[in-house]
């Protein structure tokens, strides 16, 4: 007899484990490509239209640029693995010296932000689902529609004007780390960026878990419970909220996506020395090594994310974890 | 019993055909009795005159330096001086029309590719799904404005650049919304009927899917319309506008001033905030209409 | 004293006038079992849910009380508190879902799911709980091992969910039960267990029973009384032994006569043209599974085969095959003596005009987006190369012939009601002039009298038309009223053939013998064959 080796969920974990790496590949060819298909020539960029030929030809040579793009492709990609990212063709300075410390500043912001958006979301969001149409339900869902609509750069001024304009300055109105510190040591200057961050991602997080948690309300179950007798506090903890664990691990998952990209424009509004503020300068400076690090960087950060929902969504369901 | 003694006018129908004709000629009116879709209508408008007839407007030249650096509202400048001592007002007149072009632009290149392409490969049953699929997952991984900012970086930001980024980023979105109203109308009988009359696949879709998806469609394009302006409003605000006077750049340059001279950030911020509340509570109104229409 | 007494009870959607339950009064009696039968939106569920004292979001009561016991669930003066209501639930009246795999806490095993609704009321004592349901599960003919307790509502069958519903609905031994359509999704086998199991949980707990259903035959058999909704009110109740011969309201008598009309047909005498249309070892198969095997089945012209199955015997699967719709198949299969491909979409255009297909939901077989005529139209344009004006003639003509007017072809599908749109649809498979129409269960999304006219239309056009029918169904007696030679489809696979009557009266395969007696016989036998099988 042949002996079984993975069990049904493991199997299932290692297949999406297999098509997220494929996805990540996927990516990085997109990314490789878009970044290699300038128009124009990256080291006459580089250099300015006063350059001569022989120093395009020298830069071009000293860049790698001269090799066939597979064999470009493959060296990044390789690169990538073993944690050598390249050089910034701005600065000039390898690019994970550059990163290092503007990756610490911006996981602090984004971990600080997460940390106050999840559990506030998912909180808000089930209290807005359990009493559709009343003063709750109506405030909240008013609220999160009217901060949904706007840009991230809106809110940050709009927080900018309020707290730190004319009239009142409980807070700094931009935070300039100080590199020699870490951003938690700076705590007065994380203030606005945070909250800017939950602003914008908080409605988003508690919509969604709003329609899911309904979602659950209109089940058969949850009348059949309530047909039983048994109480609404209970259906709410045991019959409404676990069922909703898949899809609130994959509306986490997004709310995260949702502040990595807030980061870019949140850093930027309060010249906040980060990752996104980063990824700006170096979009417009046509720095394209680092465009490809931080992109595939988040690319990276988000597939492991993803993968954990998917995860926890195949465990929290019996019809997946205990098939029979 | 025979067949004409049957009673093939159950009561119930006239009943129902009445609710449907109120229902019908009720789309209109929900639109109409709805004060959001009023509210949101007049913003949308207002600020959409004020970018397309703006420039008309104009008696100073924005790019002049006409007062003192960040001066306060006067009878001359009603919206203060810049961080460069330039007129407010001139500039926000001027500032959104290419925005407004941009925007419209994007969402109807954008859905329009997408909607083609969530249809085409919704009528396509098998491989055709899982692998759009695969691709939104992968173009997922990273949050929409890296996308775009990626495509910029590969061809600089003019107006062209930026149209062709924003849209492109929304047409994975879009196909799949697309496709998934796609199956539903073909796993429908009356989709199986049509292929039984053998009608062609560009029949069928334009005979029998895009009729009735019309709804999911026209929703679609007003939510990535929003998502387009966002995205356009920001990319502008991080300095890639393409143009001289952008409302989101204005808002970049004169932040530093909002404790001096808040006006100078805050009129293109209140244009571009007002705007986009107006559309989304339109669109939400139409959404609600749309919904209630569909569940009769 | 009754179980439970509803006075004079009105409900209205929202603040409007529009009455969903008109002025119905009922009362319900210590171990009586009340059958409620009425068409679909007549307001059955509406009552039913009323004694728990539970209304869907929208409806309010505008008059009236509604007892249980001693307490109050309505009362259209005052309103009940959550908390009375929430102590009278599962304990004095219960539910037993529609539904019964989406009622089940997927999360829950069943044991879990047994001690929630024993704590609802206050019983934490492990021990009680578990010889509870132990004492139920036997009770309903569950297995009542620890091991069973442990499996989930998806680990079961559709028929073992239905118990545990019934189980759960009896754990505080109420004085009332409310069933709503226990039985609909189950098979002949399985009904007839349900329905036994019912009496003797009535007898055993006293209990009051109320068993919604649009199956009249059922009702019949299984309850002591009947109450007949029509539109929101009650216009019948009556003893259900003498509602065949002393039903009063046209409706009821409607309801009755279209059980009656079982006259099987005699088969066509054989001759030796060529079949319409025959398939020769005929295998479909959805995905990697082969759903039907092997089948061999020859239709002549003006003949009518009935194909009987439960859902998933394959029966639709075989029927979209035969139309095309269904490419995925090995075997041959001919029209009229000429091979025909499996894709409608490569067929000659004679052979597509030629076969038409009737679907069993005439709510999604008509484009929405289209007025019922402009389909029928289309398909006339397509099918037979005709022009315009000329279209629109066969149009109104097969409107005519489906007993439908003129004017309702310029109806959209949404303003008729299902009988008409079925008779729309048959007259958009009828304008092209086919020789095969293949009807599948095209009359079991219909409400009971509706359907009894679909079925006599089809056999007027059938004979008026000579058309070769193909009549798919699961139920044998429908076939049996309807085709001249049917056969059963078990599994995939053909398990009895021959004429109507002889599969009805003479069955010779054990499935088929089960399908027939369980149709008629009496019901203690079930409980008894239940229980040596389990």
């Amino acid at each position: 007899m042949r002996r079984q080796y993975s069990s049904p969920v493991t199997r299932m974990v290692l297949t999406r484990i297999a098509l997220g790496i494929g996805m990540l590949l996927l990516l990085s060819l997109i990314v490789f490509t878009a970044t290699h298909a300038l128009p124009g020539d990256i080291a006459r960029t580089m250099l300015g239209q006063t350059a001569t030929d022989e120093q395009v030809s020298a830069l071009r040579s000293q860049l790698g640029l001269d090799r066939p793009l597979i064999v470009q492709y493959v060296d990044w990609l390789g690169g990538l693995f073993v944690g050598n990212f390249g050089t910034s063709l701005a600065s000039g300075t390898p690019v994970s010296q550059l990163l290092a410390v503007l990756l610490g500043n911006t996981a602090t912001l984004v971990l600080i932000a997460g940390a106050i958006t999840i559990p506030l979301g998912i909180l808000l969001g089930t209290v807005a689902a359990r009493r559709p149409g009343s003063a709750w339900d109506v405030a909240i869902s008013g609220t999160m529609q009217t901060i949904l609509a706007l840009p991230e750069f809106v809110v940050g001024i709009l927080l900018v004007t309020v707290f730190a304009g004319k009239f009142l300055r409980l807070v700094p109105p931009t935070s300039p780390l100080d590199p020699r510190m870490s951003a938690i040591e700076q705590p007065a200057l994380l203030i606005l960026p945070v909250a800017t961050m939950v602003l914008i991602a908080v409605p988003h997080l508690a919509e969604s878990v709003k329609t899911l948690v309904r979602d659950q309300f209109a089940m058969g179950y949850t009348l059949t419970a309530r047909l039983a007798g048994i109480s609404e506090p209970r259906i709410l903890s045991r019959y409404a909220l676990p069922n909703t664990t898949g899809p609130v691990a994959q509306v986490v998952a997004i709310t995260i996506n949702y502040l990595l990209g807030g980061a870019v424009a949140v850093e930027t509004v309060f010249s906040f020395p980060g990752i996104g503020s980063e990824l700006v300068a170096a979009v417009s400076g046509r720095d394209f090594t680092v465009v490809q690090v931080i992109t595939m960087g988040i690319a990276t950060v988000m597939f492991v994310v993803f993968t954990l929902a998917d995860i926890l969504g195949i465990l929290a369901n019996p019809k997946l974890r205990n098939r029979i | 019993m025979t067949n004409q003694s049957l009673p093939v006018d159950d009561p119930s129908t006239t009943r129902e055909a009445a609710i449907h004709d109120r229902m019908q000629d009720s789309l209109r009116r929900l639109l109409r009795a709805d004060p959001r879709a009023w509210i949101g209508g007049i913003a949308v408008a207002g600020i959409a005159l004020l970018a397309l007839v703006g420039p008309l407007l104009v008696t100073t030249d924005p790019e002049e330096y006409v007062a003192r650096v960040y001066s306060g509202p006067s009878a001359t400048l009603p919206l203060g001086a810049d961080v460069l001592g330039r007129d407010v007002l001139s500039r926000l007149l001027v500032g959104g029309q290419l925005f407004l072009f941009e925007g419209i632009t994007a969402a109807i290149f954008g859905v329009g590719i997408g909607v083609v392409v969530g249809m085409l490969l919704g009528t396509n049953r098998g491989r055709a799904v899982s692998v759009l699929r695969f691709a939104t997952d992968t173009v997922m991984l990273i949050p929409q404005i890296l996308l775009v900012l990626l495509i910029i970086t590969a061809f600089g930001a003019s107006p062209l650049t930026l149209i062709v980024a924003v849209a492109a980023a929304q047409i994975l979105y879009t196909a799949r919304v697309i496709s998934a109203a796609t199956q539903s109308v073909t796993s429908e009988d009356y989709y199986l009927a049509a292929q039984a009359l053998g009608l062609s696949r560009g029949s069928l879709i334009f005979r029998e899917v895009f009729p009735n998806i019309i709804g999911v469609v026209l929703v679609e394009f007003g939510v990535r319309l929003s998502v387009c302006f966002v995205a356009l409003a920001s990319l502008s605000y991080l300095g890639f506008s393409g143009s001289g006077a952008a409302w989101g750049s204005m808002i970049h340059e004169n932040q530093g001033g909002i404790p001096l001279q808040p006006f100078a950030a805050l009129a293109p911020v209140a244009a571009i905030g007002i705007f986009l509340l107006g559309m989304n509570m339109l669109r939400d109104s139409l959404a609600r209409a749309l919904a209630r229409r569909t569940a009769q | 004293m009754s179980t439970a007494q509803i006075s004079n009870l009105s409900i209205g959607i929202g603040v409007s006038d529009t009455l969903i339950i008109d002025d119905a009064s009922l009362s319900i009696e210590p171990g009586e079992i009340i059958g409620l039968v009425g068409e679909t939106g007549s307001g059955k569920s509406t009552i039913g849910l009323s004694l728990l004292g539970y209304l869907s979001p929208g409806l309010s009561p505008k008059d009236g009380v509604v007892r249980v016991g001693e307490e109050e669930t309505i009362n259209a003066e005052a309103s009940i508190g959550p908390a009375q209501l929430r102590a009278l639930r599962g304990k004095v009246v219960s539910y037993v879902p529609q539904d019964p795999g989406p009622s089940l806490n997927p999360r829950f095993r069943l044991e879990r799911t047994f001690l929630e609704h024993m704590r609802a009321h206050n019983e934490h004592d492990e021990l009680v709980v578990v010889e509870r349901r132990r004492k139920l599960f036997e009770a309903v003919g569950l297995p009542t091992d620890t091991e069973f307790a442990k499996r989930f509502p998806h680990e079961l069958s559709g028929g073992q969910q239905q118990r545990v519903a019934i189980a759960l609905a009896f754990a505080h031994s109420p004085s009332l039960v409310v069933m709503d359509e226990p039985t609909t999704g189950l098979d002949a086998a399985t009904k007839n267990l349900v329905v036994a199991l019912i009496h003797d949980l009535a007898r055993t707990h006293n209990a009051g029973i109320i068993f919604i259903s649009h199956d009249l035959e059922l009702l019949i058999r299984a309850t002591n009384r009947l109450v007949v909704l029509y539109h929101g009110r009650i216009v019948e109740n009556i003893a259900s032994a003498s509602v065949e011969s002393a039903a009063k309201h046209p409706y009821t008598q409607r309801l009755v006569r279209s059980l009656t009309h079982t006259t099987a047909l005699t088969p066509i005498a054989e001759t030796e043209t060529t079949p319409v249309l025959a398939t020769r070892e005929l295998s479909v198969s959805y995905g990697k599974k082969e759903v039907v095997q092997s089948v061999s089945l020859a239709i002549a012209p003006g003949e009518t085969l009935g194909i009987v199955g439960e859902s998933g015997s394959g029966k639709t699967t075989l029927a979209r095959a035969i139309a095309g719709l269904h490419p995925q198949h090995t075997g041959t299969m001919t029209f009229a003596g000429d091979i025909v491909n499996p894709a409608v979409a490569r067929r000659t255009a004679e052979q597509r005009q030629k076969i038409q297909y009737v679907f069993q939901n005439p709510w999604s077989a008509l484009n929405p987006r289209r007025t019922v005529g402009a389909s029928a139209a289309l398909a006339a344009r397509r099918l037979l190369g005709v022009t315009r004006s000329e279209a629109q003639e066969r149009t109104i003509a097969a409107f005519q012939a489906v007993g439908l007017r003129s004017d309702h072809a310029d109806a959209f599908p949404q303003r008729l009601s299902g009988g008409q749109r079925q008779r729309a649809a048959l007259a958009r498979a009828l304008v092209s002039e086919p020789t095969l129409l293949i009807c599948d269960e095209v009359t079991s999304s219909l409400d009971l009298t509706v359907q009894a006219e679909i079925v006599d239309l089809l056999r007027s056009l059938q004979e008026s038309r000579k058309l070769a029918m193909l009549f798919i169904t699961h139920d044998l007696n429908l076939a049996a009223s309807i085709a001249h030679r049917s056969l059963v489809l078990y599994q995939g696979e053909v398990v009895e053939e021959g004429p109507s009557r002889q599969v009805l009266t003479a069955p010779s395969h054990p499935y088929t013998i089960g399908l027939v007696a369980h149709g008629n016989a009496g019901r203690a036998s079930f409980l008894e064959s239940d229980r040596s099988v389990s």
